[in-house]
């Protein structure tokens, strides 16, 4: 047990680990994602830069845990300004433990994705129970958010 | 009775799902893919006229670039667009840049705000607005920058030949190791086709008006 714990002290302290927000490679980011769960995964894909991005990210953080789905935000800022994207989520109160994508070849992570994505953000990908992928490029109100996951989770 | 209103909720199921299917394909086929001819527009430039690709004459072929004053991305790749038509407008390849973003979501995008950044950075490539958003839609363009590098064929005939990003570092210009749209261009005034067609980018969503 102590030894485990030792392992996991050192793989927390590797990992750049800003207050609420890691940075992620990409191969890591789809283990993450393939990992089989119960619950739905809701993938969200934004950036402190994008309006539209930073205008849903409330929806997103209320609801976190909503019929147990698992809402992951994955920032795209790029590494070096892992602070704007941690005052961003500061400032609209969304304490739970996020990722900031370390990958900067967008043309492998794009389509790794989804095939549909062309690159816009903001970008939403849905995993149900049974692994099915459902991706939307567009913007959600926390209404349709609320539908989404309810419609997803069933 | 009953069998008249299983029969008839069948058919309505069936013309939902009908609707639906016929929908969806809609949505897929809209926006160019490669080796579509793209139609020409005609589109209020920044100084004060109306551009159209039948104006040059003697292009072989176009950069279409739907971009904007204010995505930072659109900013990052400002210079870089500048620097594809000092290099590529006098070999024929001119610089076409379009913004499609909606001003009342975006006012710094109207065409006051384009004249001035366009004036200030010191454009040599028309500035154009498309307020309708029709050009922007029929290109299937979904956000800035979006490139479009299209290669003239006979008088009128625009065919796409690379659809996406510029290059592959948006951030550092020093960290670029592949020129996407220089690289279609050169295969294209050497006579061949582009290799590389389509490539992906991060960028801002196209502000499309509320219906």
């Amino acid at each position: 047990m102590k030894f485990i714990l030792a392992i996991s002290a050192i793989t927390f302290g590797l990992t750049v680990h800003s207050q609420g927000i890691s940075s992620i490679q990409l191969d890591d980011l789809h283990k993450i994602l393939n990992q089989p769960t119960e619950n739905i995964k809701v993938v969200n894909f934004w950036a402190s830069w994008c309006g539209p991005c930073v205008k849903e990210l409330p929806a997103f953080g209320k609801l976190q845990g909503y019929k147990n789905a698992e809402i992951i935000l994955v920032s795209l800022d790029f590494k070096e300004e892992i602070e704007k994207a941690k005052s961003t989520l500061k400032r609209r109160e969304i304490g739970f433990e996020s990722y900031l994508l370390d990958e900067t070849n967008y043309d492998k992570l794009i389509p790794s994705i989804s095939e549909d994505w062309t690159g816009a953000i903001p970008a939403t990908l849905v995993i149900s129970n049974n692994q099915k992928r459902f991706f939307y490029e567009k913007s959600f109100t926390e209404p349709e958010l609320l539908e989404l996951i309810e419609q997803h989770s069933k | 009775m009953k069998k008249n209103i299983i029969i008839i909720t069948g058919l309505l199921v069936t013309v939902a799902v009908l609707f639906v299917h016929a929908t969806e394909t809609l949505e897929e086929q809209t926006g160019y893919a490669i080796g579509d001819m793209a139609a020409d527009f005609s589109l209020p430039n920044v100084d004060g006229n109306k551009v159209s690709l039948a104006d040059y004459g003697t292009a072989k072929g176009f950069i279409v670039v739907f971009t904007c004053n204010t995505c930072p991305y659109a900013k990052l790749y400002e210079s870089r667009i500048m620097d594809l038509d000092k290099k590529y407008a006098s070999q024929g390849f001119p610089v076409i840049a379009i913004n499609p973003n909606d001003i009342s979501q975006k006012p710094e995008d109207s065409m006051e705000e384009m004249v001035k950044r366009s004036k200030d950075k010191g454009y040599t490539f028309p500035y154009l607005r498309d307020d309708s958003q029709k050009t922007a839609m029929a290109y299937g363009a979904t956000k800035t920058p979006h490139v479009y590098v299209l290669n003239k064929e006979g008088k009128s005939d625009y065919r796409v030949a690379y659809i996406g990003a510029i290059d592959d570092s948006p951030r550092e210009i020093a960290d670029v190791r592949e020129k996407y749209v220089e690289d279609a261009i050169e295969a294209l005034l050497s006579g061949n086709s582009p290799s590389v067609t389509e490539k992906r980018a991060i960028g801002c969503t196209i502000k499309w008006k509320e219906s």
